[in-house]
């Protein structure tokens, strides 16, 4: 199911004359992953970026102008494997804390690619307050985007520690999963 | 302990593992859980909907439960299959000796025989701790997989019907071939048939490892 959601009037930044308009978007397509290693085995979960509930601004022509604020609901991931599902809807504790949320609070431009006709690109760096089964801890990930026209495309990928958010993890034959836990965001929107 | 009352002891195991499992946990159980004999397992959540402090709990308490119950059965499960290869070893050798007419000595069918009773004990309490680890995040929160979403455990789930299947066979076979007044023929035949399914019942449980282990 696609859950288009949007989102906030577009905002203005104050900026006097050069004011730069950021623009809400609707995401398109794209998906949340998350990589588990174990000692025998690896995997990815995947789930749909539609099922993200998303409130993304951005001003194409100022990158820095990207924020966003997700909510995530943990659920919808799918490994291919039910049984795998449901020991890290335990490990999450999905009862209590079904969704996770991450908020872009602070967005610095690290490198910025020259225009190519209507496309530019541009490494980001976002900061902000991660939650997760109910913990908040500060999330800094590289964000690489691409705009083009209306149509925006952003790829980041970060390590989340499951340790750090109090997260019992899963074993199977004794041993754990390891620690970290690789998340890769990839999708598409479209500026309103 | 004789080879009648071990037999014996191997049937019961049967029966234990073919008993129907009770939709609604005993009151022991209940009790061991922490909870009113004929209460429900646990309340019915949504997702997003906060549990109260109690229900909360509760529910963790039930997924430490299901955890220890499930790791147990790995660990066992680990265990189990030298154990079960060991017998299939055991019960094709005795066969050979038969065959090329050295006879099986006593210590040689005893061996197959503890091993076959091992094998029957750690399977069932296997397969039970599977069976009844209680689940308490499917009756709260429920499953939010898509109908007809791939799903690799089937296979896994697939494979312990089948050696369940077998396992049973294997039981019967091998009390029969025991105990029965058999012609030699008949015997034969029946041992044979026996081995084969020892070898089958290794081969799914060894697959059914591998399949939620490495897949």
């Amino acid at each position: 199911m696609r859950r288009f959601l949007l989102f906030l009037a577009a905002l203005t930044t104050g900026l006097g004359a050069s004011a730069v308009q950021a623009r809400p978007a609707i995401i398109d397509e794209g998906t949340l992953t998350y990589h588990v290693d174990h000692r025998f085995k690896s995997f990815d979960a995947v789930m749909p970026a539609s099922a993200v509930e998303v409130v993304f601004d951005l001003d194409p022509a100022s990158p820095e102008t990207l924020s966003f604020e997700a909510r995530i609901p943990l659920a919808s991931f799918d490994s291919g494997n039910q049984l795998r599902d449901e020991h890290a809807a335990e490990a999450l504790e999905l009862f209590l804390f079904a969704d996770a949320s991450w908020t872009a609070q602070e967005v610095k431009v690290t490198e910025r690619e020259p225009a190519e006709g209507s496309l530019s690109k541009a490494i980001l760096t976002a900061s902000g307050p991660l939650t997760l089964h109910g913990e908040t801890h500060t999330l800094t990930a590289d964000v690489l985007m691409a705009v083009a026209g209306d149509r925006v495309a952003i790829q980041a990928t970060f390590p989340i520690s499951l340790d750090e958010y109090g997260i019992r993890r899963p074993g199977l034959l004794g041993f754990k999963i390891d620690d970290t836990v690789t998340v890769t965001v990839d999708l598409t929107a479209t500026l309103r | 302990m004789t080879a009648k009352t071990s037999f014996l002891v191997a049937f019961a195991l049967i029966l234990v593992a073919a008993a129907p499992i009770p939709a609604v946990a005993s009151d022991a159980t209940s009790i061991a859980l922490g909870r009113a004999p004929g209460q429900a397992h646990v309340p019915v959540l949504r997702i997003g909907e906060a549990p109260s402090a109690e229900d909360a709990e509760r529910i963790r308490r039930l997924v430490r439960v299901r955890r220890g119950m499930m790791q147990t059965h790995q660990v066992l499960s680990v265990i189990l299959l030298p154990i079960a290869g060991a017998a299939a070893v055991m019960g094709t050798i005795n066969r050979a000796s038969i065959d090329t007419g050295q006879g099986v000595t006593p210590g040689m069918l005893s061996l197959h025989r503890g091993l076959a009773i091992g094998t029957a004990g750690l399977y069932t309490t296997t397969g039970l701790l599977a069976i009844t680890a209680p689940h308490p995040l499917r009756e709260t929160v429920g499953s939010t997989r898509a109908e007809g979403a791939r799903d690799s455990s089937r296979v896994h789930r697939t494979l312990a019907v089948l050696h369940a299947i077998v396992f049973g066979a294997l039981m019967a076979t091998g009390i029969i071939d025991a105990n029965a007044p058999l012609s030699a023929d008949a015997y034969a035949v029946l041992n044979k048939i026996h081995v084969a399914e020892g070898w089958a019942f290794f081969s799914l449980l060894t697959a059914s490892a591998i399949s939620i282990s490495f897949f």
